[in-house]
């Protein structure tokens, strides 16, 4: 009983045969969501086949280059992959539901693109 | 007395709350609390109401819906700022898409604090908010303003 | 012939608690299709992890939602804890169940009187209501909170409950059984409510996996996936755990499911609080979350599979913090159920996927 998590680096190419091949496998979409780093973004997909969770972690050093969708398996990404798209500036191409940056419709662009330096926060714990 | 104070009809609407203070805001309605026997009615209109009950913090999207409700109601209104956020924008006033409290839209009249605002401090608020009606009331008939027809 | 018109419906909305926007493409009366905008309610918290620590975040996390909100605090606790190694004490392991189970029971009672009042059942709206103030009573009573207890923290819980709080808790449960049994026969029994609810919004079990739904959305559906199976903490303890399903598909099955598990709920907080292990309920939380640490945790929300996900950099910030919550994944599904329904079914509809606007936008 309990869940486990493994984590493997995955190439932004070959996502769509991934998800392809994995969901012919029973594999479901659990989320994806994205992360500042260095330059550009990182992206961790996650799917779930039983009690086992699979993490992909995809790098994006270039957030303009285009990331292919996995929305021709997992529909329910487009959420997830607009979200990356207007928080994170990362490019994705081929989402079956585009909203062009207009899903949050936000006043600033892409504002969880860049982190600020840590420091002390409002309420942080003694 | 005037009859400002007498069944003060309330329109809700939630700018960028968790939830939390709807949930209280209704529960405020509802009979544990029951608001409804001081005359107090939820309505969806407007027009029809004397108080707005707004919950969660002002950001680009929600501040001109809340201007234009506010604009909608007529003379006499007043407006309470629900719980935390509405307040000042609570635990997330630093966030990227937060402006600041419903101050930030349109005038505010009652703060009523809380995170989540409990239900007590709602029929406070409700009831602070009928003196402003009242005060309003009588300054609207003291200029001899349209709106005040018992001038 | 027909025409097609797009409706907005939303942000304000009387059935809607929360700012929705859809626009409804219309071939007359029928929906043909329904594109969401969400954005009302984004706050833009998970930036917040780099102005908060990684201890006090939890407050930030609690407050994605209010309905929801011990789940969330549980959620993230979990995932933090995963990826520092720490281990929490089984009798806080307990004491996180019972509250998470009571707080699904307060989530489908108030979820039952929205989605009566949505049909113009207000007076069982009251009742449902009247009733949940029984379970607010008892967090009030164990945490000090209604809404938003606090009580999680990373490393445990901060309070305890002794052998008559417990005790107290289940007679609260037990006493409330009676009405709220009357009550959930009356919508699922009634031919007027069956008339609104039968046959509506329809989704096949097929696309309610193909499209990732989760939650009693999805088990309404027939299929049977919890995160709760799993048995993950106390739910480990349960003697029997089996997810509740339905094979009508329709706005129908769904309130099924979500009555039944309040009864569900319920019983697992009486046998949970007959054999919560003695002994700590915290642990002291040294040092900071290693650079590079991850891990990701599920839950069994309300509405259905949540999942967290952390990540470290070494400072007492995290480098990100995630909170993917079940109505995000419900969406996909969302629209497929409006698919071909009557315009006056979109806001039955859309509440018996029992939406979370302010979890989704965060």
């Amino acid at each position: 009983m309990g869940m486990t998590e493994t984590y493997a680096s995955l190439d932004a190419a070959e996502l769509p045969l991934w998800a392809r091949a994995r969901k012919a496998k029973g594999w479901r979409f659990v989320q994806m969501c994205a992360r500042a780093a260095g330059e550009g973004a990182e992206l961790l997909y996650t799917l779930r086949r039983g009690s086992e969770l699979e993490q992909r972690l995809v790098a994006v050093p270039d957030p303009d280059a285009g990331v292919p969708s996995v929305t021709g398996e997992y529909l329910a990404a487009f959420v997830f992959e607009n979200e990356a798209h207007d928080l994170f500036g990362v490019r994705i191409d081929g989402m079956a539901i585009d909203f062009h940056g207009k899903f949050y419709r936000l006043a600033e662009k892409a504002p969880m693109a860049t982190r600020a330096a840590g420091g002390k926060g409002k309420g942080d714990a003694r | 007395m005037g009859c400002e104070k007498k069944s003060p009809w309330v329109i809700h609407y939630d700018g960028s709350s968790c939830n939390g203070c709807d949930i209280e805001v209704l529960a405020t309605l509802c009979p544990g609390f029951d608001a409804e026997r001081f005359g107090v009615i939820n309505t969806g209109n407007p027009k029809h109401a004397d108080i707005l009950l707004v919950t969660g913090s002002v950001n680009e999207q929600n501040e001109a819906v809340v201007r234009q409700i506010y604009e909608q109601m007529l003379e006499p209104k007043a407006v309470v700022a629900c719980g935390a956020c509405a307040c000042t924008g609570g635990v997330f006033a630093d966030c990227y898409n937060v402006k600041g409290g419903v101050d930030k839209a349109i005038p505010v009249d009652v703060y009523a604090p809380g995170c989540a605002v409990r239900p007590e401090t709602l029929i406070d608020a409700v009831v602070a908010g009928t003196e402003v009606l009242e005060r309003k009331a009588r300054g609207l008939a003291a200029c001899g303003k349209e709106g005040a027809p018992w001038a | 012939m027909s025409k097609r018109t797009v409706v907005p419906f939303g942000p304000q909305h009387p059935v809607l608690p929360e700012p929705l926007h859809l626009d409804l493409v219309l071939e007359d009366e029928k929906v043909v299709d329904a594109v969401p905008q969400i954005g009302f309610v984004h706050r833009g918290l998970e930036k917040l992890v780099e102005k908060r620590d990684f201890k006090s975040y939890l407050a930030i996390v609690e407050r994605v939602c209010g309905i929801c909100s011990f789940g969330h605090g549980m959620g993230y606790a979990q995932a933090v804890e995963k990826a520092m190694g720490i281990e929490v004490p089984p009798r806080a392991e307990y004491l996180r169940v019972i509250w998470h189970e009571l707080s699904r029971v307060h989530s489908h009672i108030l979820w039952l009187g929205l989605a009566a009042d949505a049909f113009g059942f207000e007076s069982l709206f009251m009742h449902c209501w009247r009733l949940r103030e029984r379970v607010l009573d008892v967090f009030e009573a164990t945490t000090g909170g209604r809404v938003i207890f606090s009580v999680v923290k990373v490393g445990g819980v901060k309070r305890d409950l002794d052998a008559g709080q417990l005790a107290r808790m289940a007679d609260t449960l037990a006493g409330i059984e009676d009405e709220y049994g009357q009550i959930a026969r009356t919508l699922l029994e009634d031919a007027t409510v069956r008339n609104r609810l039968a046959g509506v919004g329809h989704v096949s079990r097929e696309d309610a996996v193909g499209l990732s739904m989760v939650g009693p959305f999805l088990r309404a559906s027939g299929e049977p996936y919890d995160v709760r199976s799993f048995g993950e903490g106390a739910y480990g303890a349960l003697s029997d755990f089996q997810p509740i399903t339905s094979d009508e598909g329709d706005c129908l099955g769904r309130m099924r499911v979500r009555v039944a598990e309040v009864g569900q709920s319920a019983a697992i907080v009486r046998e949970l609080a007959a054999k919560a292990p003695a002994g700590e309920v915290a642990v002291e939380v040294k040092g900071r979350p290693d650079d590079g640490a991850q891990a990701s945790v599920l839950v069994e929300q309300p509405r259905g599979e949540a999942f967290y996900y952390v990540r470290g950099n070494g400072t007492k910030n995290l480098d990100r913090m995630r909170v993917r919550t079940p109505t995000s994944q419900n969406l996909a599904g969302m629209v497929q159920a409006l698919r071909g329904c009557d315009l006056a079914d979109v806001p039955t509809i859309i509440l018996t996927i029992d939406p979370c606007i302010s979890c989704t936008e965060r």
